[in-house]
């Protein structure tokens, strides 16, 4: 018999108590690596989002926290395109409109003139672009389509009554992309009555050397007053969107792993209780203190990798089938980073250690006399 | 020069309660090796006290506990002490509920330098030892309370002690199952083991070379 094997017949000689265990901490696992995988798609999504489109550096307001609340006048295009080293400047208009009903979120439509970097990139599941700048035409992503059950050739409307003909949909693994509406500049800031209006300025550059993009930024920056320009990478890692979710992440984390210690905690120190003249036994045949340290820790760390491999599986399943809901799918991505696994797996070790340590040190303290006289 | 006793009692009192109840008062006594012993007395005259300071699992208030010549207290560890020098037999067996027998009898042996598969081969021929061989894979549970006991035997001969200590070993037997239990202990004499057993029962008292008559807390007759 390998000690190994005593510590799994401890736990599967206590079924009920190491099934609501493993149940518990696999749930806690699972609530962190959806949540931290769910944060992570987000982050990767919306880097690839400006790395596929050809942006490079990103033009906004100065001092806007969330990049859909910029505005900035579209005559600007010219002072930045006149900056040496700007191969090509993309206005965009943002607005974040109420598509589907009771949907908390909405629906980021976004206009680009025709020509752009962002239109000319996207792949076509049907249909196509829109051609003209001033066309009531809109194209959509997969998701976005299956969330507003839309097919090429319907209209949709925008605002009440103003109805927009679905001309392509495209497909996108990116999840911003694919939730996402494109419609022409032009008709768009009409629509929204900001004529000369954008949100933001899409830059692609002629030297993509991540020192010469950030020498760029900084010289646009000075091309204009009140404007923020930033290398794409950068504006994904500042995001305030991401910050919150991460935090919120982490804020998750530490109550699951708090929880969760505290569980295993009582499983343990009940497992110590009931088995005072056991551990008492094994002191009396010469167990020194360290071999009961090892068995109680041994147990309480191998529920826990146990509960993380069921948590991390847990975790997969519910992202994919948040990822295939057609409301939550425009906001999840559907895989999670073997990082995020691993961050799991490391939860769950901590929580074992720290779960098992008191009552470790309790059942090795314990006098063999004493225990042996337990009831 | 004469060789030391294996284990000797000198001057051991010991107090609970802050020095309120005695319960043992300057008892030494001296058992050599290869030599069976019985510790009798009544319920509360201090048998099991004395015991479990002569297993290392007390400390006493005054005297001292001497093995091989050495005081216990230079043995170091007392866990190290127990598992290279003595074997334990209990009363209700303490047998792990969720082992079989075989990995049961095996659990001393993970303070040894044995190896898994050592360990395997040895608790099979101390099982062989206590006529179990039939009964190594059942659970404590299948086992009759003869049985039990058997294997708690063959358990703390585990790592080839010096002396075995037994604590009421027949106390939940019956008397066929105590008279077999009787047996092996004096087949355990007869291969070269010391045994110390506490004991109400006046026949395996009087199977052992040696009794010792405890009376509240004083050793009366040796």
């Amino acid at each position: 018999m390998w000690f190994i094997t005593f510590i799994l017949a401890n736990l599967i000689g206590r079924p009920a108590r190491t099934l609501l265990t493993l149940t518990g901490i696999a749930i806690a696992v699972a609530a962190v690596v959806s949540l931290l995988g769910v944060v992570r798609g987000f982050e990767k999504s919306l880097l690839d989002l400006y790395q596929g489109r050809g942006i490079d550096i990103m033009v906004q307001q100065a001092g806007r926290l969330q990049m859909t609340s910029s505005v900035l006048p579209e005559s600007l295009g010219a002072d930045i395109a006149a900056v040496d080293g700007v191969a090509a400047v993309h206005p965009a208009l943002f607005e974040v409109l109420s598509l589907i009903p009771d949907d908390m979120v909405g629906v980021v439509v976004q206009g680009w003139p025709p020509d752009s970097e962002s239109i000319r990139r996207l792949k076509w599941a049907d249909g196509g672009p829109f051609t003209q700048s001033d066309a009531r035409q809109v194209i959509v992503g997969t998701r976005l389509a299956a969330a507003l059950n839309v097919k090429v050739g319907d209209k949709t409307d925008l605002l009440d009554g103003e109805a927009f003909e679905v001309v392509g949909i495209f497909e996108s693994n990116n999840v911003f992309d694919s939730g996402a509406m494109f419609a022409p500049l032009q008709s768009l800031q009409h629509l929204m009555l900001r004529e000369d209006e954008v949100t933001l300025f899409a830059v692609v550059a002629k030297d993509q050397k991540l020192d010469a993009l950030r020498d760029l930024a900084s010289r646009i920056q000075t091309a204009a007053p009140k404007i923020e320009a930033s290398v794409a990478d950068d504006v994904a890692q500042r995001s305030s969107e991401i910050r919150v979710a991460r935090s919120f992440a982490w804020l998750t984390s530490a109550i699951a792993l708090m929880i969760g210690s505290v569980g295993m905690l009582n499983t343990m120190m009940m497992a110590v209780f009931e088995r005072t003249r056991e551990i008492a036994m094994l002191r009396a045949l010469g167990w020194k203190r360290r071999r009961v340290i090892a068995m109680i820790l041994g147990e309480s760390t191998l529920i826990s990798l146990v509960a993380a491999m069921i948590g991390i599986v847990l975790a997969i399943v519910v992202v994919q089938v948040l990822s295939q809901m057609p409301a939550a799918g425009r906001l999840v991505a559907g895989d999670i980073s073997i990082s995020v696994m691993l961050q799991g797996l490391l939860l769950a070790l901590v929580l074992g250690i720290l779960g098992g340590i008191y009552p470790a040190w309790s059942a090795a303290r314990l006098a063999p006399v004493e225990g042996l006289r337990h009831d | 020069m004469t060789d030391a006793p294996l284990i000797e009692a000198i001057g051991v009192s010991r107090f609970f309660a802050d020095g309120n109840v005695t319960a043992l008062q300057d008892v030494s006594l001296q058992i050599q090796k290869g030599e069976y012993a019985a510790l009798v007395g009544k319920s509360g005259s201090g048998k099991s006290t004395l015991l479990n300071l002569l297993g290392g699992l007390d400390h006493p208030t005054s005297g001292q506990i001497r093995f091989n010549g050495r005081d216990l207290t230079e043995y170091g560890d007392p866990a190290h002490f127990r598992s290279t020098q003595l074997g334990f037999v209990f009363q209700s067996f303490h047998l792990v509920s969720v082992l079989t027998a075989e990995q049961n009898v095996q659990l001393p042996m993970f303070e040894s330098k044995l190896t898994a598969a050592e360990r395997q081969t040895r608790a099979r021929e101390l099982l062989d030892l206590v006529g179990m061989s039939h009964r190594i894979h059942h659970r404590p549970q299948k086992l009759s309370v003869g049985e039990r006991q058997r294997v708690a035997i063959a358990r703390a001969l585990a790592n080839q002690p010096s002396l075995l200590l037994a604590d009421e070993p027949t106390g939940n037997l019956d008397s066929a199952t105590a008279h077999a239990i009787f047996e092996l202990f004096d087949s355990l004499h007869a291969s070269g083991m010391t045994l110390l057993l506490v004991t109400h029962d006046p026949m395996l008292a009087n199977r052992a070379q040696r009794t010792f008559t405890l009376a509240d807390g004083k050793l009366v007759s040796s």
